[in-house]
């Protein structure tokens, strides 16, 4: 079974599991960091990404979105993404007022096509396909 | 166990992005190559300086910034 690797980012004595991920709309595409977020439900990314890939965003469905500093509005897409040479759909969920600055993968439906390791003895996650 | 800790880092590559906080940055693999103050200014320069590669970007987070708010439901 195919696995790929993919240290935790460093910010000082913070440690963070991040993946590379490749979003594709229409002719343009990028490939990002995105946290690996087991407690979210959905994917939230910034606004900025769906600006860079001309996604139309506030076209999507209007979700209202819980977390511990509040409520945030954004609207979902579902977009062709690349991970570690497997393609497939990702709902992702755009938003202006996100307060991080992470981008975030979460389980609908980013968990879905893989089995998620975070190894934090050796600060790295480790993917497969499921 | 400091030794220890360190060669394991060295092992996976993890480099410290604290000076990075803040700052829209370009990555080969875990290594920050390039970084601007917005995302599209980062894409400018990343498509001019690496033709073959294709770096992955992000926002790396301001060092006062409140991780505890990553649940959505």
């Amino acid at each position: 079974m195919k696995r790929y690797e993919f240290p935790y980012l460093k910010q000082g004595s913070r440690y963070f599991p991040v993946v590379d991920i490749t979003l594709k709309y229409k002719k343009s595409e990028i490939t990002l960091k995105a946290l690996v977020d087991s407690c979210a439900t959905h994917s939230v990314f910034r606004h900025e990404v769906a600006d860079y890939l001309g996604l139309a965003f506030a076209k999507g469905k209007l979700l209202h979105l819980e977390g511990i500093s509040g409520r945030i509005a954004g609207y979902m897409h579902t977009l062709d993404v690349v991970m570690g040479g497997i393609s497939y759909k990702n709902k992702i969920v755009f938003s202006r007022q996100l307060k991080v600055s992470f981008n975030i993968l979460g389980r609908d439906n980013f968990f879905e096509p893989f089995l998620i390791t975070f190894c934090e003895t050796d600060k790295k996650v480790v993917i497969r396909k499921a | 166990m400091q030794n220890h800790t360190r060669e394991r880092e060295t092992k996976n590559r993890i480099t410290d992005i604290e000076h990075f906080s803040g700052k829209w940055v370009a990555f080969i693999g875990n290594q920050p190559v390039s970084w601007a103050r917005d995302l599209d200014t980062l894409m400018q320069k990343v498509k001019k300086e690496f033709l073959l590669q294709k770096p992955s970007v992000m926002l790396i987070p301001r060092k006062d910034e409140d991780h505890h708010a990553l649940m959505f439901s």
